[in-house]
């Protein structure tokens, strides 16, 4: 019977994350309501198997318990596993004011997937600026992009540059096949074209997404890999348990 | 009716330092005090309301410490402090003022048993 509660708090203490001292104190303290429970299920006529699984479902989800055991916002959470919460995140999945993971989401992003205010990466959200193999947003460069100014390989929006360019302003010049512009260089409007030095800057950095694109790529796929190891770790062999 | 957990989320704190403010007590037993008082309130899960306790201690508004129960096993007793007891107080008079506002505005009378989407769009159709 202990070896089923003692999975259930493994469970629950990976979700809490708590260093040693508290997570045994934690341990200790649901393995005494659950015992106590199960003593009282057994003694209202209840089998000794059944009051634990009863015990462990009116004990609720671990992952529940575990997630909202975790401290407050840390300054700086980094973890192998599961989602990191702080200023600054760093992990599978990130969620933080400067975040970077496989899936990293907060003001200035790095990861394989991002989304932010700032972001860099593989797939990039940004909503100023985005930059990655897939960028949408405010300012997005990379080989596909979407945005007020984009540019990148594909590229569509308002200012845009690129192989394919389709907006309502493409700089002459700064892309390198088909063109769609609504503007031309001789009506296009003096706000547009100041935003052309931003794509100059932009696609030159975008020149080298050849090399930086992988590494996004093996960043997502690293973190992927852990995500999946813990999971199975976690989950695999207690299909049985409750979980939300 | 059943409460949300929307609903629940905000009060919680309150309703543990209301079963605390009677006497020390331990988890369990916090849980056995409040099934009592309020049948299904925990549905999502009795240990739920260890985060929450955790959380009062953080903020010094419960003190804990380890003593042995009467089973021998080890226990984590909680008591209210003066700051909880105070912050206590503090929501009971937020909480009386909010019901006397509801109650103003809704009238105090019960919703109509017709208020029930699925009966009346089973009605309809």
């Amino acid at each position: 019977m202990n070896s089923i509660l003692d999975r259930y708090l493994d469970r629950v203490l990976v979700y809490a994350n708590k260093p040693g001292p508290k997570a045994e104190a934690i341990r200790k303290e649901l393995k005494d309501h659950l015992l106590q429970k199960v003593d009282d299920l057994i003694k209202s006529g209840v089998p000794r198997e059944e009051a634990t699984l009863e015990a462990l479902r009116q004990h609720g989800s671990p992952k529940i318990i575990g997630y909202k055991l975790r401290g407050p916002f840390p300054w700086i959470d980094i973890r192998t596993h599961g989602t990191a919460r702080g200023v600054i995140a760093i992990g599978p999945r990130a969620v933080g004011i400067f975040a970077m993971g496989g899936y990293a989401m907060g003001i200035f992003t790095f990861g394989g997937f991002c989304c932010g205010l700032f972001s860099v990466g593989g797939f990039a959200l940004g909503l100023l600026f985005a930059w990655g193999g897939f960028g949408m947003g405010g300012i997005a460069s990379g080989g596909m992009t979407l945005g007020v100014v984009a540019v990148g390989g594909m590229a569509a929006g308002v200012v845009v540059a690129g192989g394919l360019a389709v907006g309502a302003w493409v700089p002459y010049g700064l892309h390198h096949g088909n063109v769609i512009s609504h503007y031309t260089p001789a009506n296009v409007p003096p706000l547009l074209k100041s935003l052309d030095p931003i794509l100059n800057d932009t696609a030159q950095i975008t020149d080298h997404f050849a090399i930086i694109m992988p590494a996004f790529l093996l960043t997502l796929l690293a973190f992927q890999f852990l995500l999946y190891r813990e999971g199975k770790r976690v989950a695999s062999e207690d299909d049985w348990l409750i979980d939300g | 009716m059943k409460l949300s957990k929307k609903s629940l989320d905000g009060n919680m704190e309150t309703l543990l330092l209301a079963v605390l403010s009677a006497g020390p007590s331990y988890g369990y037993q916090i849980v056995q005090d409040l099934n009592a008082t309020a049948p299904g309130l925990l549905e999502t899960g009795e240990g739920t309301i260890y985060p929450v306790l955790h959380r009062l201690e953080e903020r010094d508004l419960i003190q804990s410490s380890w003593r042995a129960g009467e089973n021998g096993r080890q226990r984590r007793y909680y008591r209210i402090t003066p700051k909880g007891k105070k912050a206590l107080s503090n929501n009971r008079l937020q909480w009386a003022t909010l019901k006397k506002v509801m109650g103003t505005v809704l009238g105090d009378r019960p919703a109509p048993d017709s208020f029930q989407p699925t009966t009346r769009l089973e009605t309809a159709l």
